[in-house]
């Protein structure tokens, strides 16, 4: 089987110590199938001739009348079990080609869990994760939601409804036929593409990259109420620029206020102030154009003044001759 | 508990002189003190044969009178600031020592009036520390001392009736897993969350695991920091900030987050090695220090004395210092034999602030016990040790005395059904 392939991989070829938590985290399974895999795999090698150390967990009663859960290699197991009055439970931690040289080899420190979800589900709802996502095959919905690394949705699905990508902290790359796709509050790059019907993209603060087909695209730059931003329909074609018409958002100005002070001095300050402000939608789209949406950063570019030697006649800079008025 | 833990959170960040925290002390326990001495010595305390008196100054010579103040030990082996200045300049340091009690130790009896110093054995006798608000009986000698008969303590205070609970129910006690700089945590640590997260065992262990409800690390989650001295390293002087460590910081977040985030409310309690302030009462360790565990709404930070409340059971915890100190005042060895006083004592710290740093409380003394636990749990002690004591009023308390996990790889699960405690070690033959 798969599984066991991969196993032998692990050890032999990796030289890992593969522990059963170890292979349930790479795997995607259940840690209580990882221990049966792992046991398979242990008497399949045995049977087959080469005999892979393994290391058992045993948890029960000792003869001292104390609950205690021990590690023992397998050449210790058989003197272990004797020290136990009742064994609540047996079975392998690890699996690996030698016997480890101490018990720090036996701790986990290089495998962040990787959640994959993979076959037919209806809803899956990914909520929190902390860990690259792989969402692969025909979900009818996917939301993912405050994911802090990388989400990578790519499907084949006949008729996909609905992904909807929100708070999310890093790379998305959300990829072939969905028909609704809601991406907000994202704060780096994304990459949508191939054939989508709806793509709202709201709030992003960084680079976005969307490519191929897009029936409607609808890219929200300000803050954004959330709660208008989750209604899409499935039916919509070409409504989609109707709504949402209006960006509303407060920013920061810069005040100046001028007034007569208990004493009679008259005092100008700087104060700052929120204020909101609303503003028409941009960048609505219709079919058929390949479109790229410029990073959100680049409009900054032009304000900033190049430095460089100022000539003498910059005319921000009053010449000596104005003056005297023109001549 | 939210009013008794609140109490203990400093709101202020002003020092002043500690006088007032003694005089709190005092009038808090006052009048529980005069109703257990009034209950224990009732056929002595005929109006008139003997009276309370109520000032020290007023005793009068001769007469047999009953007498509440606080306790002060004068003891020749405290260590003294005096004698820390005083002494020449290149004589190294003497040790901290072990134990500040000897023979000639003095007893005095303080209220707001003045001292008079106590004689007697019973003094020796019963475990007694600087602190202590107790009622003494006796009378004046002719040399001023006053001449002890009987000693009274305040006794345990009311206790709620124990809630009614069918199924199992745990809650797992931790206290002293000291992850250290030299190597990630040991494995003893990864079985333990792997046994908390349910992944460990059988169907056996794994129900276990899922009956358990809340844990509670109390204290020394964090190793002793021991600057070594190298010389071959440039002298610098202040603070070296190359020598620090953030790497048990971050093994710590990333073991709370895996325990928090998957399955189990953590309650982290600071202990004597822990980044937080040093006097009690220690308050909450800071969220920035664990930035991933804090993420998660099932962590939660909280004092060291530490009040709870799950499921009506009551449990009050400590990390340590508290007995540790106690311990240092009386010969007696016995860590739970202490808990159990500290309960008739009605005081949770009585040594503060003399030999344990405290905090100068002005207006309330938030050591006070003011309602009996049900649980009562002391960590980073040397061996488990566990008991029940019963009080006069129906009460009963179960004593716990948690072992430091990274020396015996032990925690403790209380049953909040029947209050049976039981512990589970890890360890490994590798």
């Amino acid at each position: 089987m798969n599984h066991l392939e991969s196993v032998q991989n692990f050890i032999y070829h990796e030289k890992r110590i593969v522990t059963y938590k170890w292979l349930s985290l790479r795997l995607g399974i259940h840690t209580n199938h990882a221990k049966q895999l792992l046991s398979e795999f242990e008497s399949s090698m045995s049977m087959a001739g080469k005999t892979p150390h393994a290391i058992y967990c045993l948890c029960g009663i000792t003869k001292e009348d104390k609950y205690a859960v021990l590690l023992v290699p397998k050449e210790e197991l058989e003197e272990a079990k004797q020290k136990y009055k009742t064994l609540t439970s047996t079975h392998i931690y690890s699996v690996e080609e030698c016997r480890p040289k101490d018990a720090f080899a036996l701790v986990i420190t290089d495998c962040k869990p990787k959640k994959v979800v993979s076959t037919e589900p209806s809803d899956i709802v990914i909520k929190d994760c902390k860990s690259k996502n792989v969402v692969s095959t025909e979900p009818s919905n996917i939301v993912i939601t405050d994911c802090k690394s990388e989400n990578v949705v790519s499907t084949k699905p006949s008729n996909p409804s609905n992904i909807v990508i929100t708070d999310c902290k890093s790379k998305n790359v959300v990829s072939t036929e969905p028909s609704n796709i809601v991406i907000t509050d994202c704060k780096s790059e994304n990459v949508v593409s191939t054939e989508p019907s709806n793509i709202v993209i709201m709030d992003c603060k960084s680079k976005n990259v969307v490519s191929t087909e897009p029936s409607n695209m609808l890219k929200g730059i300000k803050l954004f109420e959330s709660s208008s931003a989750m209604e899409i329909d499935q039916e919509q074609s070409q409504s989609l620029s109707k709504k949402q018409t209006r960006h509303r958002g407060r920013r920061r100005v810069t005040k100046k206020r001028i007034y007569q002070d208990a004493k009679g001095f008259k005092v100008s300050e700087d104060t700052y102030e929120w204020e909101s402000f609303s503003e028409d939608e941009c960048d609505s789209r219709q079919t058929g154009i390949d479109v790229t949406i410029k990073p959100e950063g680049s409009g900054i570019k032009n304000g900033i003044n190049k430095r460089g030697k100022r000539k003498g006649n910059d005319s921000s800079q009053k010449s000596l001759l104005n003056f005297f008025g023109k001549i | 508990m939210p009013t008794l833990n609140d109490e203990l959170l400093i709101k202020e960040k002003i020092f002043r002189q500690y006088a007032n925290l003694y005089y709190v002390r005092l009038l808090g326990l006052r009048a529980s003190v005069l109703n257990a001495a009034q209950k224990k010595w009732e056929s002595i305390l005929k109006p008139n044969t003997a009276d309370t008196v109520n000032k020290i100054l007023d005793i009068k010579f001769g007469v047999t009178c009953c007498i509440i103040g606080t306790v002060y030990m004068e003891m020749r082996l405290k260590p003294n600031i005096l004698d820390d200045v005083t002494k020449e300049h290149w004589a190294p340091p003497s040790p901290p020592r072990q134990k500040y009690c000897s023979d000639d130790d003095e007893f005095f009896l303080e209220d707001e009036s003045g001292r008079i110093k106590l004689i007697g054995d019973i003094l020796k006798q019963e475990n007694i520390v600087t602190g202590v608000i107790m009622a003494v009986l006796g009378k004046e000698s002719s040399e001023g001392n006053f001449e002890v008969f009987d000693i009274c303590f305040a006794g345990l205070p009311y206790q709620q009736p124990m809630p009614v609970i069918t199924d199992d129910k745990y809650i797992a006690l931790i206290s002293g897993i000291n992850i250290g700089p030299n190597s990630s945590p040991a494995l003893q640590l990864q079985m333990m969350t792997e046994f908390l997260n349910g992944e460990l065992g059988d169907s056996f262990e794994q129900n276990l695991a899922s009956k358990i409800a809340l844990l509670i690390v109390a204290g020394n989650s964090l190793q002793d920091v021991k600057v070594v001295e190298d010389d071959k390293k440039e002298k610098k002087y202040g603070y070296d900030s190359s020598s620090y460590n953030a790497q048990p910081l971050f093994d710590l977040d990333n073991i709370l987050n895996e325990i928090c985030s998957e399955v189990l409310p953590v309650d982290l309690m600071p202990g004597s090695n822990d980044p937080v302030n040093a006097f009690l009462p220690q308050q909450p360790i800071i969220p920035s220090l664990l930035p991933k565990a804090y993420q998660n709404s099932t962590f939660r930070r909280v004092t060291n004395p530490y009040w709870c409340e799950i499921d009506g059971v009551v449990f009050l915890g400590t990390s340590g210092q508290t007995i540790d100190d106690i311990a240092k005042y009386v010969e007696c060895e016995d860590r739970l034999k202490l808990t159990e006083q500290t309960l008739y004592w009605r005081h949770v710290a009585p040594t503060t602030p003399d030999t344990l740093w405290c905090h100068p409380f002005r207006d309330y003394d938030p050591f006070i016990m003011k309602q009996t636990p049900h649980v009562y749990f002391v960590g980073n002690q040397k061996e488990f040790a566990t008991t029940i004591i019963k009080g006069p009023e129906q009460q009963s308390i179960r004593l716990i005395s948690l072992p430091s996990f990274s020396e015996t790889g032990n925690i403790v699960l209380v049953n909040l059904k029947n209050l049976d405690c039981h512990t589970m070690s890890f360890s490994s033959t590798l």
